[in-house]
């Protein structure tokens, strides 16, 4: 655990070996997040992998079987009524009474929470485009009216943790951007954001660290950088009649990993800075390389490879520890 | 609570369905209280009694019977919605994290149904009293309500509201069990409608079986009913079957209530509340 104190070292919200078990289906499994104030967690995961299920732990409405959260340092099992001002959150989907306004039922959670002006509930249906809607019933709304009001109601008491559970979904390309905008603006205001999604560019343009599950397994964790990193490789690009040839050749060079082709293409899984010593010992085998471009896999691509169906262990990458 | 108490009324004031079963009660209250009229305008039924039942007197008698009977069905389908429909609506997601505790949570969603068994029971008395005045004004019939029939009628609001409370608790708790809005009105109703035939049923069976009636909640609610007709000349609701004491049916009814609550309550303190309910 760590040792100091300052605020921008203390985790806000700790999990700790997290584990949720539903009979005999482990939905969570020993699931050890950190985040800090100013920073955007992408929590990622295919569908069924215990994301809503973790979001529920947090927020006290599923019983940990095993482990638990901290918040600010405090476990939250023993301080429950913490998160009704400091966690903002929505699971799964914005949940509201259809028959309220989109208005009386931000009005009905301040109420619940006490002391919240109404002045703060206008100004948040200003800041996700309600304002002229505000009156109408929640179930006139369009998904995307949906999703603004579940956005606004989590900034209610101006909590120090948000959670989202696909804030975009629903929303038209527009919407999207802005709610992809607005989320960065979140974090900056002394707060943290967990951002549970499917959508990986999202991740990819919002976030700062991630950390994706599969089957409540935490698979890798780290910032956002360093896993596309991962998925860095050089992509060369050969006479037809020699791709087979080049690829031998570069599979006995020590800087290179793993050798494919691709479309005819070579896929090169090495360092991008190794692209002279790859050219050279291509050259020296009387092979002329037409390009050697460096790529990087998106988001999405490791995103499936890791969560391809095969067993493997929790990895960390520079997991803050 | 007290945020969470008023959260619940801000939204149950803003609600379409308690103002529409407030409506059915007072239309159905003072429909059955001109039909009964009609009946003995027209001669068909034994006028004396029929009169003893409709004056200002016999409100707690007869007033506080229909009360009863059409009040409890509000109940119990006011108190599942209450309880049900944040499950429906998913809105106890964003609402219970939001509470202080699940006691908090559970208390408000409590004293919010019993605030609306109390205006219920209210708002019946009053139309009761309404209905009950013109016709013994119209027939000329003394009004038989001096202090003691007064008093006697404010005992029996309070039991009429008492009697309610077992049916609310039994809907509290199927509702909070199976987190389902028809679950909790379709054995509430059951329950209401159906336990006393059954008991009829049964009792044609004789022997073990007739000590029973006494051990369930409608035998116990008839007694506290019946109670009410105390000092009238004529019941409205009486049944004639042998009645448990007054002190003994209550006890029991305190019981059913007390041991609904407490199951509703254990489950919903520790259950978890996942994405699908
Ligand atoms: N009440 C429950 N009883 C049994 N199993 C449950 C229960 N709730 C969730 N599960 C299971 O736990 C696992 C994790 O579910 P969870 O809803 O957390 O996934 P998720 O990552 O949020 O998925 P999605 O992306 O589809 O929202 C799933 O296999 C689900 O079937
Ligand atoms: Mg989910």
């Amino acid at each position: 655990m760590s040792t100091v104190h300052g605020r921008g070292d203390e985790p806000l919200l700790r999990t700790v070996n997290l584990t949720k078990r539903f009979g005999t289906l482990t939905a969570v499994d020993r699931l050890n997040l950190e985040l800090r104030k100013g920073e955007v967690l992408g929590f990622l995961g295919p569908n069924g992998s215990g994301k809503s299920t973790t979001v529920g732990m947090i927020l006290g409405l599923i019983t940990p079987t095993e482990g638990h959260v901290e918040f600010a340092g405090r476990r939250l099992d023993e301080q429950r009524h913490m998160t009704a001002r400091a966690i903002g959150a929505i699971i799964e989907s914005p949940a509201f009474y259809p028959y309220l306004s989109g208005r009386d039922n931000l009005r009905a959670l301040a109420i619940a929470v006490g002391g919240i002006p109404n002045s703060r509930i206008d100004e948040l249906l200003e800041l996700v485009g309600l304002t002229e809607r505000a009156h109408s019933p929640f179930k006139t709304y369009s998904m995307g009216m949906k999703q603004r009001l579940g956005i606004a109601s989590t900034l209610l008491t101006d909590p120090e943790l948000v959670i989202l559970d696909e804030p975009t979904n629903g929303l038209d390309p527009a919407g999207q951007r802005e709610v992809r905008e607005l989320i960065p603006r979140l974090a900056q205001q002394n707060r943290a954001v967990l951002l549970a999604s499917h959508l990986l560019n999202e991740v990819e343009q919002v976030c700062d660290r991630v950390a994706i599950i599969r089957r409540g397994k935490l698979l890798q964790y780290g910032p956002v950088q360093e896993l596309l990193k991962r998925g860095a490789y050089l992509e060369i690009v050969l006479e037809p009649g020699e791709v087979e040839r080049g690829a031998e050749v570069l599979r006995s060079v020590p800087a290179v990993r793993g050798v494919s082709i691709l479309d005819g293409r070579l896929h090169v899984d090495a360092p991008a800075e190794e692209g002279a010593t790859i050219n050279r010992a291509l050259a020296s085998a009387g092979i002329y390389a037409g390009a050697i471009v460096p790529r990087q896999s998106s988001l999405e691509q490791v995103f499936m490879e890791l969560t391809a169906d095969q067993d493997e262990g929790v990895e960390h990458g520079t997991a803050a520890a | 609570m007290a945020p969470l108490l008023r959260s619940e009324l801000f939204r149950l004031v803003r609600r379409w369905m308690p103002r529409i079963l407030l409506l059915i009660l007072i239309g159905l209250v003072g429909l059955l209280y001109i039909l009964l009229w009609v009946t003995v305008r027209s001669g068909a039924a034994d006028e004396f009694a029929l009169r003893e039942n409709l004056r200002l007197a016999s409100v707690r008698d007869t007033g506080l019977n229909l009360v009863f009977q059409i009040g409890s069905v509000n109940i119990i389908i006011m108190t599942a919605s209450l309880i049900g429909s944040e499950y429906g609506w998913g809105t106890i997601r964003a609402l219970l994290p939001r509470a202080r505790s699940r006691t908090a949570y559970f208390s408000a969603k409590l004293v919010t149904a019993l605030l609306f068994v109390a205006v219920t029971v209210l708002i019946g008395l009053v139309v009761s009293f309404a209905a009950s005045a013109v016709i013994t004004a119209v027939e000329g019939l003394p009004s038989g309500l001096g202090p003691q029939g007064l008093s006697r009628t404010v005992f029996a609001t309070a039991r009429t509201t008492f009697v309610m409370l077992p049916y609310v608790a039994l809907t509290i708790m199927v509702t909070t069990l199976t987190r389902s809005v028809a679950a909790g009105i379709g054995l509430g109703l059951a329950v209401l409608f159906l336990e006393s035939l059954f008991l009829s049923l049964i009792g044609l069976a004789g022997g073990i079986f007739e000590r029973l009636p006494g051990a369930l909640i409608s035998r116990n609610v008839q007694a506290l009913l019946e109670a009410n007709a105390a000092g009238l000349e004529d019941s409205f609701s009486s049944s004639g079957a042998a009645m448990p004491s007054v002190w003994q049916a209550a006890v029991v009814l305190a019981a059913y209530t007390v041991a609904f609550l407490f199951l509703a309550y254990r489950s919903f303190i520790k259950r978890d509340i996942t994405a699908g309910s």
